[in-house]
C-alpha cells in the first residue's frame, strides 16, 4: 500500500464542532540578556472529536509547550482555548477540576507521571481523587484502567521501577485514561522505547481510541509514527504551524518546503538510498522572532517577500483538495515538493 | 602520518566474545569485516551488544569486561593481545570513535580548534603550527562554516549538529583507517541527522576510512550502509546488503523487527505486527536458537545450535528454516 492509496476521508465527524480550539496561542519565556523566547508564536488549531491530530516538528519548535498550554498546565502569554465550546482559560475551582478529568496527558518519560515512591495503584488513582471521585470508586476505576491497557497481573501493588520501560508507559497510559477523558495529549510517548515495544504501545493506543472514543493530540518528532496514527497532521517550525491538513495529503503532497524537506530527510528502510533534500544549518534561535517567514533562513525558495512578509496559514489553490482543510503558511506553496517530483535538484539536495 | 588510502581492511574480527564480571557473554561468536571506505551497519534493539562491540574494537571496555577473539585486527594492527599502551597508540590514530553525545567527547573548557589540533600533538604527528593549520583544514573538510571563527569557539557555543561535526573532525584528524560511530545521529533532529549521515558518507569516500556504524534505526542503516549485520541477544542473526536484508529478510527476527516499524508503506492506523515478550538472560546461554522463545516458526529442531547459513550470494542467516520459510515483513509474523 502506498500513501496515495490511503483513505482520504480524514476524520469521523468532519462537520461537527471541534472538541478543542486553540486560537492565537503565544507563549513567551524570559531568556538571558533580557531577550524573549517565543516558544509559541501564534498557534491556531482545531482538534476534532474522535480524531488523532498529529503534531510534528524538530526539537525546540514548541511541541511540548503547546501540549502544556492545551492542557492548561501553563497559562499562555496570549490566546484563547475553547474546550467543548467553553472558555477553558477562564475556568476556576470546581469547573477547572471537572475539566481536568476530560483532558489528560501522557509524557515521553512515564516517570513524569508515576511517582517512584508509591505503588502503581496510587499513581493511577491520583487524577481520580483529584477530581473528587470517592476512594472506593477511584480504586475500582484505576484497576479497570490498568486492565484496559494490559498491565501485568498484580501491577497495582508494585512499584514503577519493577517494570520495563514499555510496561511503565502502559501504566502511565492507564493513569491518563482512568478519568475517562475525551482528550488525551501524548507527548512523544514512544520516543524512548525500542521499536518492537513501540509497536505494542501504538497498537494499544489505536485500540483504546476505538473502544473509548478518545481524541488524541499526538506529538512526535517521528514522521513515520505520526503518519501511522494521525487523521490530520500539523507541522510546526519555530513556534508556528506551517502546514496542517489531512495526513494523507500533508505527508504525500506537502505544500510547505519545510514539510517536504522533513519528509525527505527521514531515512526510510523501504526507500533505501534516494534523492533527498538536505537542509543546511540549524533552525534559528527562538529568541529571534522572524519578521517574515520563520523558515526563510533555511529555505531554498526564499525571496525578498519571504523575508519581510510573514505568510499567513491559509487554504491553497495548489492543494489536491482545496476544500479538505489543507492549510499552508508559504508564499510559494507546493514548489518544494514539485521540484523533487520532477527530479530537479533543489540547491540543497544530494543523493546519498 | 599513517597511510592516507588504506589497502588493508579497516577492521577484521573473528569469533569475538564479550562478558562482564564473569557473567553470560553479552556478545558471542561475532565475525566482522569492514573494508577500506566501506560502511558496515550494526543494527539491533537495546541490550543486544552493539556498543560493547564498538568499545571492544577500540579497547575501551571497562576492566570488568572480558574480551576474547580469534582475531581482532584494527587497521593493519593485530590487537588480540594488546595492552593499554598498544591501544593508546591505536586510538585516535588508527581507529577513532564518534559517540551519540558529542559533548562526551569534547572538553567544555577548550576551544574546538585547539581540541582538534591536540589529537595530532598527542600522537606526535605534527608540531603546533602544522596542527593548527590541519585543524582548520579539517573544519573545512567537515563543512563547518567560517572555520577560523568556529575554531576559536567553545563547544557550548555550538548547536548539537555542529558539535558532532567537530567530533568527526577530531576523529578524522590523524587519518584513521577505522571510524566507529555509535548512534552518531540519535540525539540529533532529522534534518541535522541527514547532514551528518551525508558527511559520513562523503568522509569515507574522501579519506578511505572504513566505518562501523552502530544504530537502532533501520532507516539510517538502509540509507547509509554498504552491508549490515543484524544482532539479536549478542549474536549476529543475519548479514548482507541492506537492500536484501531489510527488504527481503531471511531470519524471522529481522522480518519481525522490520514489520514492527511504521514506514511510508505500512497501512496507516492498522495494527502493527508485534514481537511478543522480550530477551531473557537465559536466551543468551542457550546452545540453540536464541530467538526460539519468541519465534512464530520455532520447532523442536531449533534447540540445536544454529550456524550462519548462506541463503543467497552475500547473504547469510542464523536459522535452519530460513530457506524454506517465506517471510514477509508486512503481515503477521508472530503466532
Ligand atoms: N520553561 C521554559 N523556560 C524557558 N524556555 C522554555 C521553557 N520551556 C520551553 N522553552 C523553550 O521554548 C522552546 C520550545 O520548547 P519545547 O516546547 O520544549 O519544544 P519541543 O517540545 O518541540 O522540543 C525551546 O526553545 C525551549 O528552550
Ligand atoms: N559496563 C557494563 N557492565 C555490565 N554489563 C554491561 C556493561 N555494559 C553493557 N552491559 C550489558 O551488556 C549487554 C549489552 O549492552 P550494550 O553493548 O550496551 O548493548 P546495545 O548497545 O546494543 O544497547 C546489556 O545487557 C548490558 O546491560
Ligand atoms: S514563505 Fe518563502 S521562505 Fe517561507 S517557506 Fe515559503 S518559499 Fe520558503
Ligand atoms: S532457528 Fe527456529 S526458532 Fe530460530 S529463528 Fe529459525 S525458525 Fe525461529
Ligand atoms: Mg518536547
Ligand atoms: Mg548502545
Amino acid at each position: 500500500m502506498t500513501l496515495t492509496d490511503l483513505d482520504l476521508t480524514p476524520r469521523p465527524e468532519q462537520a461537527a464542532e471541534p472538541l478543542m480550539t486553540l486560537n492565537g496561542i503565544r507563549q513567551e519565556f524570559p531568556a538571558s540578556g533580557g531577550r524573549t523566547v517565543h516558544a509559541l508564536d501564534g498557534v491556531t488549531l482545531e482538534v476534532q472529536r474522535g480524531e488523532t491530530l498529529g503534531i510534528v516538528g524538530e526539537s525546540g519548535c514548541g511541541k511540548s509547550t503547546l501540549a502544556r498550554a492545551a492542557l492548561l498546565l501553563r497559562k499562555p502569554t496570549a490566546g484563547e482555548i475553547r474546550f467543548d465550546g467553553a472558555d477553558a482559560l477562564a475556568m476556576r475551582g470546581g469547573r477547572l477540576r471537572a475539566h481536568r478529568q476530560r483532558a489528560q496527558m501522557v509524557f515521553q518519560d512515564p516517570n513524569d507521571s508515576l511517582d517512584p515512591r508509591y505503588k502503581v495503584l496510587r499513581s493511577v488513582m491520583e487524577p481520580l481523587l483529584a477530581a473528587g471521585v470517592p476512594r472506593r470508586e477511584a480504586k475500582e476505576r484505576a484497576l479497570a484502567a490498568l486492565e484496559a491497557v494490559g498491565a501485568p497481573d498484580g501491577a497495582a501493588g508494585r512499584f514503577p521501577h519493577e517494570f520495563s520501560g514499555g510496561q511503565r508507559q502502559r501504566i502511565a497510559i492507564a493513569r491518563a485514561i482512568a478519568t475517562e477523558p475525551e482528550l488525551v495529549v501524548l507527548d512523544e510517548p514512544t520516543s524512548a522505547l525500542d521499536v518492537s515495544i513501540q509497536a505494542q504501545i501504538l497498537n494499544l493506543l489505536l485500540e483504546l481510541q476505538e473502544s473509548k472514543q478518545l481524541t488524541y493530540m499526538f506529538i512526535s518528532h517521528n514522521l513515520a509514527v505520526i503518519r501511522h496514527l494521525s487523521h490530520r497532521v500539523a507541522v510546526m517550525y519555530l513556534g508556528r504551524i506551517v502546514e496542517v491538513g489531512p495526513a494523507a495529503q500533508v505527508l504525500a503532497d506537502p505544500l510547505h518546503p519545510y514539510t517536504a524537506a522533513l519528509l525527505s530527510a527521514v531515512p526510510d528502510p523501504d526507500a533505501g538510498r534516494r534523492e533527498r533534500i538536505i537542509l543546511q544549518g540549524d533552525p534559528p534561535s527562538p529568541t529571534q522572532r522572524a519578521t517574515g517567514c520563520a523558515f526563510a533562513s533555511r529555505c531554498w525558495l526564499a525571496t525578498e517577500k519571504c523575508r519581510t512578509e510573514a505568510p499567513p496559514l491559509v487554504h491553497s489553490d495548489v492543494a489536491a483538495d482545496s476544500h479538505g482543510g489543507h492549510l499552508v503558511a508559504c508564499h510559494r506553496p507546493g514548489e518544494g515538493q514539485e521540484a523533487l517530483r520532477l527530479g530537479l535538484r533543489p540547491a540543497s539536495s544530494t543523493t546519498v | 602520518m599513517t597511510a592516507t588510502i588504506a589497502t588493508t581492511d579497516a577492521l577484521a574480527v573473528e569469533d569475538l566474545s564479550i562478558s562482564y564480571g564473569g557473567g553470560t557473554p553479552v556478545v558471542s561468536g561475532v565475525d566482522l569485516r569492514v573494508g577500506p571506505g566501506e560502511i558496515l551497519g550494526v543494527i539491533g534493539e537495546s541490550g543486544c551488544g552493539k556498543s560493547s562491540i564498538g568499545f571492544a574494537v577500540l579497547g575501551l571496555l571497562p576492566s570488568t569486561a572480558r574480551v576474547e577473539a580469534a582475531r581482532l585486527d584494527v587497521g593493519s594492527r593485530p590487537m588480540g593481545d594488546a595492552d593499554e599502551e598498544d591501544w593508546n597508540e591505536v586510538r585516535g590514530r588508527v581507529a577513532s570513535m564518534v559517540f551519540q553525545e558529542p559533548m562526551s567527547a569534547l572538553n567544555p573548557c577548550m576551544r574546538v580548534g585547539a581540541q582538534i589540533a591536540e589529537v595530532l600533538l598527542v600522537h606526535g604527528l605534527a608540531d603546533k603550527k602544522a596542527a593548527h593549520a590541519r585543524a582548520l583544514e579539517l573544519l573545512r573538510l567537515v563543512q563547518v562554516p567560517e572555520p577560523e571563527l568556529r575554531a576559536r569557539q567553545f563547544p557550548h557555543q555550538m548547536s548539537g549538529g555542529m558539535r558532532q561535526r567537530i567530533v568527526i573532525a577530531m576523529a578524522l584528524a590523524a587519518n584513521p583507517q577505522l571510524l566507529v560511530a555509535d548512534e552518531p545521529t540519535t540525539a540529533l533532529d532529522v534534518t541535522v541527522q541527514a547532514q551528518i549521515l551525508d558527511l559520513l558518507d562523503q568522509m569515507r569516500r574522501t579519506t578511505g576510512a572504513g566505518v562501523l556504524l552502530i544504530s537502532h534505526d533501520l532507516g539510517v542503516i538502509a540509507q547509509t550502509c554498504d552491508r549490515v549485520v543484524v544482532m539479536y541477544a549478542g549474536e549476529i542473526v543475519e548479514e548482507g546488503e541492506p537492500a536484501a536484508v531489510l527488504a527481503n529478510p531471511s531470519h524471522p527476527y529481522t522480518a519481525a523487527l522490520v514489520a514492527s516499524i511504521p514506514t511510508t508503506t505500512t497501512a496507516a492506523r492498522e495494527d502493527l505486527p508485534m514481537i511478543a515478550g522480550g530477551v531473557r538472560d537465559s536466551d543468551r546461554a542457550t546452545a540453540g536458537c536464541r530467538f526460539a522463545a519468541r519465534c512464530a516458526f520455532a520447532t523442536d529442531a531449533c534447540a540445536a545450535p544454529q550456524p550462519l547459513v548462506q541463503v543467497a550470494p552475500d547473504h547469510t542467516a542464523r536459522c535452519w528454516r530460513s530457506t524454506e520459510l517465506s517471510l514477509t515483513t508486512r503481515t503477521e509474523v508472530t503466532a
